[in-house]
């Protein structure tokens, strides 16, 4: 169990409690009844009904839905942004790590760049190797059209610079299957909303 | 009122199509970087006019998927087009989203106005294309945005600046492109840290600022599938076109 004493504090894990307690519940459950997985189901409009397209690292476009049936983590970033885009990959990766197993595989991570200038195809995979991102995640970049669009519905603002910087708010909003949103996280804090979200 | 009607009506065909406007220097009130005291704003195209309920009608007409029935709930609230039938053609079309104003103008060939475009051709008085820093000009902007919207608003068509634009203070509030982009700032990360924060206008000093602060405080306060009955837009174009 990899938990740092930080991520007990976060996520409310008792860790001064009784370790052998927990220890001898954790090692013998109780036998029950195999139950069909609770589906967690979002509110709202769903992100689906934009009808975006977006270009994949492949240099595809491919719908905004292409993570449908899948519970997804989406956000948005640009490549170049040197502190809290890698903040944002991270927070991400992490939250997927304190998914419970039988949900951390179906999980997907959706994120869309505001700088499709920079942000090319060739780019987005060496993002994606240079963070060793596995195959859940895609990284992708919108028009600035659709990127606008895109930021307005997640509640993301952004603007460039006159230095071809941008500056942005960060938010992660977590989808349920048909694109409804379960819960969100803005800024980069405490995604246990978002773990709790993504839990089934 | 049909007077009234008559009269926009002639105004608008005395002077046909969108009018040019810049290349300029918008000036913010309130910089959101060093680097952004003086913004090289490149000539574009604006509307005359707000859109009306007439124009705006006849695209719902052609595209029934933006109709009070027909719209997407993620691109609008339920208040959207409240009382658009009733309203006087030739009145600015009000409740309308960012979504269904985007949707709109891409449908006219154009897109809505950038901030900075909005501000560069707001700052012009009849006669000076920037009267920014004139006391009188902006008293006059203050006095209508202290005035409440009346419930029905009157038609377009009031005396166009000096580039020829009718009607961006007075009427109603006009959507913008990024009109969330404004409250983002080098040290915001946190969105409720904002350049525009109470404490820092009412320590500005020019009225200039003050002014400015009031449609940037009421643009933050949105978001895109929000309608607001004292709320409409304008198009902008990036080529000249015959509308």
């Amino acid at each position: 169990m990899k938990m740092s004493i930080a991520s007990c504090v976060l996520f409310g894990v008792a860790c001064s409690g009784h370790p052998a307690a927990r220890e001898v519940q954790v090692a013998r459950p109780a036998p029950t009844r195999v139950e069909p997985k609770a589906i967690a189901h979002g509110t709202g409009p769903s992100l689906y009904d934009l009808g975006m397209s977006v270009t994949n690292a492949n240099g595809d476009q491919a719908s905004l839905d292409l993570d449908r049936g899948h519970p997804t983590l989406v956000s948005m970033f640009y490549g170049s942004c040197a502190a809290a885009c890698p903040l944002l990959i991270d927070t991400i990766d992490h939250t997927l790590q304190q998914l419970p197993e039988d949900s951390r595989d179906g999980a997907r991570v959706l994120l869309v760049s505001f700088d499709p200038a920079r942000d090319t195809p060739a780019r987005l995979r060496e993002l994606v190797r240079a963070h060793r991102l596995d195959p859940r995640w895609t990284l992708a970049s919108a028009t600035d059209l659709d990127a606008r669009t895109l930021a307005a519905v997640l509640g993301i603002r952004y603007r460039s610079t006159p230095d071809g910087q941008f500056f942005h708010t960060s938010a992660i909003v977590a989808i349920d299957r048909d694109g409804k949103t379960l819960a969100r996280m803005d800024g980069i804090g405490d995604p246990s909303a978002l773990v709790a979200a993504l839990s089934e | 009122m049909k007077s009234l009607t008559v009269l926009a009506l002639v105004g608008g065909i005395a002077t046909a199509g969108p009018a040019h406007v810049g290349p300029g220097i918008y000036r913010p009130a309130f910089p959101t970087s060093p680097a952004e005291r003086e913004i090289a704003v490149p000539g574009f195209w604006l509307d005359r006019e707000p859109v009306t309920n007439r124009e705006f009608g006849a695209f719902v007409r052609a595209q029934p998927a933006w109709s009070r029935d027909g719209v997407k709930a993620i691109f609008a609230d339920p208040g959207y087009l409240d009382g658009a039938t009733t309203a006087p053609t030739s009145a600015p079309v009000v409740r309308v989203s960012w979504f269904a104003a985007r949707a709109y103008c891409a449908w006219r060939g154009g897109r809505l106005p950038r901030e900075a475009e909005w501000e560069l051709a707001a700052a012009a008085d009849a006669h000076h294309r920037d009267a920014s820093d004139d006391p009188a000009f902006q008293a006059q902007i203050l006095s209508w945005y202290a005035r409440t919207t009346p419930a029905v608003l009157p038609a377009i068509g009031g005396a166009p600046n000096a580039w020829g634009v009718r009607d961006l203070h007075g009427l109603v509030w006009e959507w913008v492109e990024d009109f969330t982009a404004a409250l983002v700032t080098s040290d915001s990360r946190d969105p409720t840290r904002s350049r525009v924060c109470g404490a820092e206008a009412a320590a500005a000093k020019d009225p200039r600022a003050y002014a400015t602060f009031m449609r940037f405080a009421f643009r933050g306060s949105l978001t895109a599938r929000d309608t607001v009955a004292s709320l409409g837009f304008r198009c902008a174009y990036d080529q000249e076109t015959s509308p």
